[in-house]
């Protein structure tokens, strides 16, 4: 793990709100905006430390209460355990596994508009909410786990081009297996 | 084995700061005064300045290039058109002159207070909020620009919300349908007054709001024309807002409240004009 992967991982959350604010087309189309930061609390959560997981918790929601009418950092906590949960349970995930990958985002993603849900209710704020929201949530759903997939393949890339392995330019005593994770 | 216990304790540890960590922020955040939240925004919201100004950048080259591919006869047909709307506007204006006068003078006999004068700048729409639950969108004009909290923002249709939030280059403006941008409006046939506010059918067609606070006995009817009253602190009177689609009327009620269509499409907006005021009060 190296700082460059922090780095990339958290660029990509800043680069997501940005686009999430600015690129309508999800919301003229099917009526909904996709969270992009989800999907990266679940790449960090699978491939990254406990640091760079609070990191990227604590820039995102700030980042992301920052373009919206939303209470200062009211999804922190949604994301935050949304990745602990995942973060403990990594090992019992195969990573590799587009399906789980696209499980894993669909689920943080469906769970972490609801967290925030909650908190807004709780604190006393009025969010509009109708039975039309539940389409809206389908749509958050499918495009967090489409989304996931894709913050897996550009984040992954990222990886490699950054960091440099080692294992590639050494003498080989044993067959190669592959790049291990 | 002892290593593996050490890497135990050490992820425990490093679970239990994060936790910790994360819990005091959020409670901070969460309490923060309603100033210093917004101050946090503000800085929060810098680090996307880069990305606007590419986005402003490439809007601009891509204006260059529609301009440039404009053939000039069209371009001269076009200004031709523009200096004669540009005259008759002033004409008019001078007409106005005379009523603005006479108006300002009866309010003086009258000992009203005058309506706030200010101008209006023109602003390009950059964003729109990311939360699904608000009806929000960002603007590339900003406090430096003279841009304040509360400022009513409009298009050439109609009210279009006011400003939520604030930066030095940049603003967040509330649309009216948002529950955070209510609107004293009044019914221009039957000069009854209302609140414009978020409907559950808000969620599903963005330009479908709830009037309510009509009288019981009210005589407003489909296709009437609503108009801002002038009673809110925000928002001058007779700015066009939308159409009535529905009344409901409800036995044994003391209000009636009614569905209307507001006459501005916000997803189609591009361009706003923020009616910048020099003494705004503050919420």
């Amino acid at each position: 793990m190296n700082c460059f992967h922090t780095a990339s991982i958290l660029l990509a959350a800043l680069i997501g709100v940005f686009l999430e604010a600015v690129v309508t087309l999800p919301r003229d189309l099917l009526g909904a905006q996709v969270n992009p930061l989800p999907a990266l609390v679940v790449y960090a959560a699978l491939h990254s430390n406990m640091a760079t997981l609070t990191l990227l918790v604590i820039c995102g929601s700030l980042w992301q209460s920052s373009l919206s009418a939303d209470p200062l950092g009211i999804a922190l906590l949604p994301l935050f355990l949304v990745g602990v949960f995942i973060e403990i349970n990594r090992g019992q995930f195969a990573r590799r596994e587009r399906f789980v990958r696209f499980t894993l985002g669909a689920a943080a993603s469906a769970s972490v508009p609801l967290f925030t849900l909650f908190l807004l209710l709780t604190i006393g704020h009025e969010p509009i909410v109708n039975w039309f929201s539940l389409w809206q949530w389908v749509v958050v759903t499918v495009g967090g786990g489409v989304l996931t997939l894709l913050a897996f393949f550009v984040l992954d890339w990222l990886k490699n081009v950054l960091s440099h392995n080692t294992k590639k330019h050494a003498y080989l005593m044993t067959p190669d297996m592959g790049d291990p994770e | 084995m002892r290593s593996l216990r050490l890497m135990g304790d050490m992820r425990k540890t490093s679970y239990q700061i994060a936790c910790g960590i994360v819990a005091v922020l959020a409670l901070l955040l969460l309490s923060l005064p309603s100033r210093s939240a917004a101050r946090v925004k503000v800085w929060a919201g810098h680090f996307f300045l880069p990305f606007f100004g590419f986005q402003k950048g490439l809007q601009k080259i891509s204006g260059n290039m529609i301009d440039s591919s404009l053939p000039r006869s069209q371009l001269l047909n076009e200004l031709k058109t523009l200096r004669q709307t540009n005259q008759l506007l002033k004409m008019e204006l001078t007409r106005f002159d005379g009523v603005a006068l006479e108006n300002a003078r009866l309010k003086t006999q009258l000992r009203l207070k005058p309506n706030a004068r200010g101008q209006s700048r023109l602003a390009r729409v950059v964003g729109r909020g990311t939360a699904n639950w608000w009806r929000t969108i960002h603007i590339d004009l900003g406090e430096r620009d003279g841009v304040q909290v509360n400022h009513p923002v409009w298009a050439e249709q109609g009210l279009v919300g006011r400003v939520l939030e604030v930066s030095p280059y940049r603003a967040q403006v509330a649309l009216v349908g948002n529950p955070l941008c209510r609107v004293s409006v009044k019914v221009s046939e039957t000069e009854e007054s209302g609140v414009l506010t978020a409907a559950p059918f808000t969620a599903v067609d963005p330009r479908l709001v709830g009037l309510v606070h009509l009288p019981a006995d009210t005589a407003t009817a489909p296709e009437n024309t609503v108009f801002t009253s002038g009673l809110s602190e925000f928002f001058p009177a007779n700015i066009p807002v939308g159409k009535i689609v529905s009344v409901y009327r409800s036995h044994g009620s003391v209000e009636t409240t009614a569905r209307v269509r507001l006459l501005v499409d916000s997803s189609r907006l591009q361009e706003v004009w923020v009616m910048i005021q020099p003494k705004m009060a503050k919420q």
